[in-house]
């Protein structure tokens, strides 16, 4: 799996700046979930607001909360579509997230409704990751010395 | 909370400016965090009573009680006032360092304490919590001015055992207040002044007083109705929680260790735990450090104990005869008993069944062929008092516990001493019973903790109802068999117990020695 300064990054996925990311499936429903570096900033996920079926999504848009400590933080959507189906083995451990981000910890997934429009506005493969990962790092490091 | 809400979608729509608020609640508030349960968090019925109001944040965190003791502070702004990702541990630093600096003002030696806490000498002043919208949040803290336990615990669902002073003492202990620190209390007015000076100086900003905006006021109005409505503040959770308090004990050569852990079996969390017992650790604060790393922790044991370990590199633990895997251990004790919960065990029968050489799911693998009572629990004037056996005259509970040991296939033997137990263990050994169930007091059992393990026998023990010779301080005539009160089996939760393991065929015991006197008579008395 393609690390990118410490975090996972597996490039057959789309990245949204929010940090959530986007897998195609073999079906043309599209899998989301949250990405490696806000899962080592968050730190363990104890409550999740499940988007429900049916939901529409709008790119750039909240879609779901996610609870870190006291922290109440938003899913921002990655794309537009109806949501087809919610991972709810989340709500029985929602530290799913924190284990396999990518994996089990899928949160969504969208029928999108506009996707060859949408992705340009995502990340995809190591040359358009790192620059944005560069500059999020740089913010954190930068909090950590004030 | 309402006006919360007002001030930040304000904010979010970039129509306030960044604002620090102030608030108390008078009457008292019972406030949840925004995905907790009233009905479980809160004493619903005691504060209707005494006119204390319920209500739930916009923001995560655990159930407080507002009232005049506590000091509400609230930032209000765009996230990139912050800088850095709002969900990161640095972003909520940075706001709780304002709060620090006013600490400090004063000469409170104040700290942040990952993820959440304002704290001194590892004890919380300041809890908090926060929210995000749009790209604004709002972070909200409440500063102990004062404290007043018994309030506290009347209002809210706080694991406390039985309300036993010590409990209290130890849940008074892991929060400290204004009062407390500085022997008195400075006015509210130049707290808040301080407070305000350390969000200065800590965003380099200049604050100014003002008022709701008009859009402001009008935006509370017409969500307040949203706020105080039953949808709002019941908000049935999609998450539900099976919340129950469980307690484990574990000891070594040099320590006691007591774990009382409050799980959420439903959800997979470790929601807290209560650290006490006998020991000796330095620093002291370690153990609040180590209880505040386990809040809402992930039930996984490998992860547990990789986190006390954490915590015990991190501040330099010392201690006398144990290690963090001992700590480990004595909750590892507590989140075994939650494996009765499958067995269809209410969470307060699972806490008073504990084990002895090995967990309960290694032991309820095995044949259980003995059953093991005090004889406390015969009457004083019972010919069989200081005998292993008995009559089965209905008298008392030990009969019908040595009719159901018959029942289910079990031997039956009443202890009558101390080193009749271990005489009793060792015979048990040499006749192959490969496991045990007993009933006796919690207090025993902790006393003698090292000569259960030493008999190396698997066992399942049941605490006993009523005044024990502990609670009465006679051990030392129980010791000898000179105890002259009585007590009572759980016989109801034995029955359990034993349905639970042995309703599906118990192998039969060899060399039974009778346990009843073939030629006893039954009188079942009322």
């Amino acid at each position: 799996m393609p690390t990118i300064k410490g975090c996972e990054f597996p490039d057959d996925l789309y990245y949204h700046p929010d940090h959530a990311w986007v897998r195609i499936e073999p079906d043309g429903t599209a899998t989301m979930g949250m990405n490696d570096f806000f899962r080592q900033e968050a730190g363990d996920i104890v409550y999740v607001d499940l988007p429900f079926e049916g939901d529409q999504t709008v790119a750039g848009e909240v879609c779901g909360k996610l609870q870190s400590s006291k922290w109440i933080g938003k899913m921002i959507a990655p794309l537009s579509g109806e949501i087809v189906a919610v991972n709810e083995k989340l709500e029985g451990d929602s530290t799913l997230i924190n284990q396999s981000p990518y994996g089990d910890g899928w949160i969504a997934r969208v029928r999108p409704s506009d996707w060859e429009g949408e992705k340009a506005n995502l990340m995809h493969g190591a040359e358009a990751i790192t620059p944005w990962l560069d500059k999020e790092i740089a913010k954190a490091e930068a909090e950590k010395k004030k | 909370m309402a006006l919360d809400q007002a001030l930040l979608t304000a904010r979010a729509a970039g129509r306030s400016p960044n604002t620090l608020r102030f608030l108390q609640f008078s009457p008292p508030a019972a406030l949840v965090g925004y995905h907790q349960d009233v009905a479980q968090e809160i004493r619903v019925a005691w504060c209707r009573e005494a006119g204390i109001d319920i209500g739930r944040r916009l923001t995560g965190g655990g159930a407080i009680l507002f009232d005049e003791n506590q000091l509400g502070w609230e930032l209000i702004a765009s996230s990139e006032e912050v800088g850095g990702a709002p969900f990161s541990i640095e972003f909520h630093r940075r706001i709780c360092d304002a709060v620090i600096e006013a600490l400090r003002e004063f000469g409170v030696e104040a700290a942040f304490r990952p993820r959440n806490d304002i704290e001194v000498g590892g004890r919380k002043i300041s809890g908090t919590g926060g929210v995000e919208e749009g790209r604004a949040f709002l972070f909200q803290g409440t500063l102990l001015l004062d404290f007043d336990v018994a309030a506290m615990i009347r209002a809210l669902r706080i694991p406390t055992e039985k309300l036993k002073q010590s409990s209290l003492d130890s849940a008074a202990d892991r929060v400290t207040w204004l009062r407390r620190e500085l022997g008195h209390l400075p006015p509210l007015d130049a707290i808040k002044q301080a407070i305000a000076r350390g969000f200065e100086r800590t965003f380099g900003v200049r604050l100014k007083r003002g008022e709701l905006t008009a859009e402001e006021r009008d935006l509370f109005e017409r969500r307040l109705p949203e706020f105080q409505s039953a949808a709002w503040i019941e908000r049935p959770s999609r998450q539900v929680s099976n919340v129950g308090v469980f307690r484990g004990l574990h000891r070594t050569d040099g320590a006691v260790i007591r774990a009382a852990v409050q799980v959420d079996t439903a959800r997979q969390r470790l929601r807290s735990v209560l650290i006490t017992g006998d020991f000796f650790l330095s620093p002291q604060r370690a153990v609040l450090d180590i209880e505040a790393r386990l809040k809402d922790h992930r039930l996984d044991m490998p992860a547990i104990r990789g986190s006390i370990g954490e915590v015990w590199r991190n501040r330099g633990v010392r201690t006398a005869g144990f290690g963090p895997d001992d700590l480990a251990a004595a909750i590892g004790a507590a989140l075994d008993k939650t494996h009765w919960l499958d067995l269809g065990f209410s969470a307060a029968e699972a806490d008073r069944v504990f084990t002895a050489n090995g967990s309960l799911r290694e032991i309820l693998a095995r044949p259980i062929s003995l059953l093991l009572v005090p004889y406390c629990a015969k009457s004083p004037e019972c010919d069989y008092r200081h005998k292993e056996d008995c009559s089965l005259c209905g008298g008392c509970t030990v009969g019908e516990a040595f009719d159901l040991a018959e029942r289910f296939g079990l031997r039956a033997v009443t202890i009558t001493s101390f080193e009749h137990l271990i005489a009793t263990f060792r015979s048990a050994r040499r006749e192959g019973v490969e496991a045990y169930i007993g009933c006796c007091c919690e207090a025993f059992f902790q006393k003698h903790y090292d000569d259960f393990r030493a008999a190396q026998l698997p066992g399942i023990l049941i605490a006993i109802c009523d005044t024990t010779c502990y609670d009465l301080d006679q051990a030392r005539l129980a010791y000898h068999g000179q105890f002259e009160q009585q007590t009572r089996l759980d016989l109801p939760l034995l029955e359990k117990v034993l349905t639970a393991r042995c309703g599906a065929g118990c192998q039969p015991v060899r060399n039974l020695k009778p346990a009843v006197r073939a030629s006893s008579q039954r009188l079942l008395t009322g």
